[in-house]
This record gives structure tokens, sequence and C-alpha cells, in this order.
């Protein structure tokens, strides 16, 4: 990955090799104001939940410095959902909040509920609950990082995956 | 720690990918827990809502502030065995340095980073 400094958003995105965010989008030229409205939506949930959290572009490259592999990851998530309440969730999760519940709900051709209940790792605040009735959200549910401790299931982290058409 | 065992790990997470998973899981044992670059003495803390640090590749962890002092004015002296991991992360390994991998935190921490770096073939910057 680029040292590099992106300078916006398509950059960026072209710099973590997401390019298909952009390029398979239709219309093409509307992709950066789509993902741009999508990054607006995500900071004005955030404000309803009174997390200050950093959707700004510049506020993404700057993270992207200390943090490639990570803004990759939620970038990947952008591509997957411009639900602001998943985007939300998903940085949530990558400031390390603890995964505590995934209930999903889905009937053929009927309905699809996704909700994922956060909380702190630190025992501290209420948890904080996501809902998505979008079956396209359950892409999202492919980054979690996935194993057990002590024996026990758990879902840990939003990871970026190698997705089609990249190395 | 004096003449720890190491324990290798085979990761499929890419090395980036590999210290933030093994720091979020080290958060779980030690919610307080205390990086420290093993090439620089910089020490960081790595919770409260900020990204992981995800370029350290040679690491010592401390369950939190005071012991990685106490680490610092007493050196490796069995009071304070199991409680620092010397964490080496590679392209397609993380080796864990350890006093004891049986100590139960430790062996919780080994089986757990063995488990979600082994999870998925489709990491992006995969080894």
């Amino acid at each position: 990955m680029s040292k590099t400094l992106p300078q916006d958003l398509e950059q960026l995105i072209r710099t973590c090799g997401e390019d298909w965010l952009i390029d398979s989008f239709h219309p093409r030229e509307q992709a950066v104001d789509v993902l741009h409205k999508a990054l607006h939506g995500a900071t004005e949930e955030a404000g309803r939940r009174g997390l200050a959290l950093p959707f700004q572009e510049s506020d993404l490259i700057a993270q992207y410095e200390q943090h490639p592999f990570q803004v990759d990851a939620f970038l990947q998530a952008l591509g997957v959902t411009r639900n602001p309440v998943m985007l939300v969730m998903v940085w949530r999760i990558l400031q390390g909040a603890t995964i505590s519940s995934v209930t999903l709900q889905y009937e053929n051709m009927q309905s699809f509920h996704l909700r994922v209940a956060l909380t702190s790792p630190y025992g501290e605040g209420e948890p904080e609950e996501y809902e998505s009735r979008s079956v396209n959200d359950a892409g999202l549910l492919r980054h979690f990082g996935i194993m057990t401790v002590d024996g026990q299931p758990v879902f840990d982290g939003f990871y970026a995956l190698r997705l089609g058409g990249q190395d | 720690m004096i003449g720890g065992i190491d324990v290798i790990v085979p990761s499929r997470a890419g090395k980036e990918q590999a210290v933030v998973a093994s720091l979020r899981l080290i958060r779980r044992f030690w919610p307080s827990a205390v990086v420290e670059d093993a090439n620089t003495g910089q020490r960081t803390a790595i919770g409260r809502d900020a990204l992981l640090p995800e370029t350290l590749c040679d690491l010592f962890i401390y369950p939190d502030e005071e012991t990685a002092n106490r680490w610092d004015e007493l050196g490796a002296e069995p009071e304070l065995a199991n409680t620092m991991i010397h964490l080496l992360v590679r392209d397609a390994q993380v080796t864990a340095v350890v006093d004891d991998p049986q100590a139960e935190t430790i062996r919780m921490f080994l089986s757990s980073l063995r488990s979600v770096l082994s999870m998925n073939s489709l990491w992006k910057h995969a080894a």
C-alpha cells in the first residue's frame, strides 16, 4: 500500500485498491458524490447518537495515514452499504467496540432483519443497537472476525477482505 | 521474562491485520493493556475509541501502565511472570514470546489468536 497521502476521497479509495467502489458504480461519474452523501449521512447518524466520528473526507485521509488497513476495511463497508446506521456500526467496531450480539431474521422473499448490539470493552455506557431491514447489509457480516475464545463463539473486529478482482 | 518460550501462530491475515486482531484479543484479557514498540520504547494505550496501531510488528504488551513501569524498574523478575507478551508479527506468522503458555490468560490468548488468524482465506493483504 502506497505511503503517499491521498488528496481526496477518490484517491483514498484508489490508494486502498478499492477502485471497484467507483468504477463499478453506474453511472460512474456520480460515484464519488454518492459516497460523499453516504459519509455525510453517517456523520449525521453518529451525531444523533451523541458520537463524533471522523467520516469527513479529510478525517478519513488523516486516519488513513496511521491506520490504512482499518480505513480500507471501512471503505469496503461503504461498498456494501450506504446505510448510515450500518456505517456507524462498522466504525464503532473499528474503534474497539465489542460485538455483544447479532440477531438475524430472514424469510425467503418476505423479510430481513439484522440487529447488532455493541458494548464498550470497558463495560462503560449502555449497549448500542444497530438495525437494518436491507438484505444487502448481510454482506457486512462477512467482514467480522470469527473465532472462539476459550471454546466459546466470538465475533470480533471488522476486517478488509480480498474481494473479486483484487490481487 | 527470562528465556521465554516462543509460540508460533500461523497467520493468513497479513501483517497489519494480524497486529489489529492480536491487540483486539489482548484487550479482552487485559482491558487496560499498554503496548510498547520494542524498537523505540514508545508506549501506547490501546483503548478509548482510537483505532488500533497497525504498523507495529515487534511489540511488548503489558496488562497496564503500572506493570509496564515495574518491568522498567525490575526487569525480568519472577514476580512479573506472565505479565508481558512479546509479539513479533510477520506476514505469515505471529510469534508470541511468553513465560508460560499454559498460564490461564496466556493460554486463552494464544488459543484465540490461533482461531482468528486462521479464520478466513479471504483476508485482504494475506501473506
